[in-house]
């Protein structure tokens, strides 16, 4: 065989051979829709980043000039002001510092920034929390629940977004794949999910994470199961570990489903239980 | 009025950002879309595997698009982005469940090579290629593109693409005289 015809055979068959495992002509669509809901939600919290930090930048402007106002103010209180043409009388006294630190400023409706909810409160670490699988839902195959996550702690602390979820088997740790999800669960059953914000949790408080998961396994490669999830909060670096005791069963099986790999659900952490039926 | 002066600048200054921002990220998307079918193309020749190469595919779009900002003006979004692809290919192995995404429309049932027996013998020659020289005969022969971007794609200089798609042949050779005959 010549170059030539092992290039042409070589193109011809890989042709014959790959053609058939490209992905079909849908999968272009929903790369593209990954790519917008990525999008989507990451305008929704750099929006919301922006404008905290626009709102404490106005306020540092805000702080600084009416400060700098104060001072000024204060200085020229300090300084006599020649007042009549006596200009061989002894000068004034001093200002005392008692009176310069007792001086008040103007009253000025936007002098200083209003305090938020999150002031001076730490974002929530895996330390802090306590975690329990509760309102354990599904059916054909659809697992659902919530994660409660307590405020086992002795302060205050914030949560705003998503948690991370990672299982653990033996000891060996694995990322778990997660869809962010802000509208419908398949298991819907308040209908209304949380959506992204900050949340405070005080000493005591439980917040919640909903999730879903299938545990049909519908290929012939077995499904990983969890009986331990460790779980980071949105804005935290550790995990609280959570053990998956019954009546979850079988515990945290992740299958493929719907025809297609396997998945979990995750809403946004919430001061309300999705999946609570009283 | 200070105040309200410099609130109404910042505020302007969100709005000229946001506007921005959103015109690169609908710029970026409308310049990715096009190029997702040779991704894909290219992914199962990587993976040779029709969910794996979806799901490769899929991390590399979500990777270059909050990678977005790091592409130097100017350059081919082409090479850039199927390099990522054939990266994520070489990252993903065998972590199929650990990136997916799950959509109402599911993807369509796993499909296999050609059913022919020649198609079974070369996807079985690719797989015992190494990847970084799959990566070139895929690039060369299954997707046609010049060496110059054979070589930006696998980050080589050109003759190394060349001497790549080379040792691919060599080793391809048996399985595709057999074809031939």
């Amino acid at each position: 065989m010549s170059s030539d015809d092992i290039e042409s055979t070589l193109r011809d068959g890989l042709r014959a051979a790959i053609d058939p495992m490209v992905p079909g002509p849908n999968a272009e669509g929903r790369v593209m829709d990954a790519v917008a809901a990525s999008r989507e939600h990451r305008r929704a919290r750099g929006f919301r980043i922006e404008q905290g930090l626009g709102g404490f930048l106005v306020a540092s402007i805000v702080v600084v000039v009416v400060g700098a106002g104060l001072g000024l103010s204060l200085a020229l209180r300090s300084h006599p002001i020649p007042s009549g043409p006596s200009k061989t009388g002894p000068p004034g006294p001093a200002p005392t510092a008692a009176a310069i630190a007792t001086a008040t400023p103007a009253p000025s409706s936007s002098a200083s920034p209003s305090p938020s909810p999150s002031d001076g409160v730490v974002a929530c670490e895996g330390a802090m929390l306590r975690a329990h699988f509760i309102d354990v839902d599904g059916a054909a195959g659809s697992e659902g629940g919530d994660i409660m996550l307590e405020n086992v702690g002795h302060a205050p602390c914030t949560m705003d977004g998503y948690t991370n979820l990672q299982g653990s088997v033996d000891g060996h740790v694995t990322q778990l794949g997660v869809t962010h999800i802000q509208a419908v669960l398949i298991n819907s059953n308040n209908g209304t999910l949380p959506t992204v914000r900050l949340i405070t949790l005080e000493p005591g408080q439980a917040a919640y994470v909903a999730v879903e998961w299938t545990d049909v396994q519908s290929t012939s490669t077995s499904c990983p199961v969890y009986r331990t999830l460790l779980i980071t909060p949105p804005q935290g670096s550790t995990a609280v570990t959570m053990t998956v005791t019954p009546p979850v069963t079988p515990p945290f099986m992740l299958c493929g489903s719907h025809g297609a790999a396997i998945w979990i659900n995750e809403a946004p952490v919430g001061l309300t239980r999705y999946f609570y039926q009283p | 009025m200070a105040t309200t002066t410099v609130e109404q600048r910042e505020g302007r200054r969100q709005t000229i950002h946001t506007v921005r921002n959103e015109a690169q990220a609908d710029s970026f998307e409308a310049e990715l879309r096009p190029l997702i079918p040779m991704a894909l193309r290219l992914a199962a020749g990587m993976r040779l595997d029709s969910l794996d190469a979806e799901d490769a595919v899929q991390s590399a779009a979500l990777r270059a698009w909050s990678k977005r900002g790091n592409r130097q003006p100017g350059t081919d979004l082409r090479p850039w982005f199927l390099a990522i692809v054939a990266n994520q290919c070489r990252e993903t192995h065998r972590a199929r469940w650990a990136s997916v995404l799950r959509f109402a429309d599911p993807p369509e049932a796993e499909t296999r090579p050609g059913d022919n027996a020649a198609a079974i013998d070369l996807v079985n020659g690719l797989r015992r290629l190494a990847p970084h020289i799959r990566l070139a005969v895929v690039l060369r022969y299954y997707l046609d593109l010049p060496f110059e971007e054979v070589a930006s794609i696998s980050r080589c200089s050109a003759d190394a693409a060349r001497s790549r798609v080379r040792r691919g042949i060599e080793s391809l050779k048996t399985t595709l005289s057999m074809q031939e005959s």
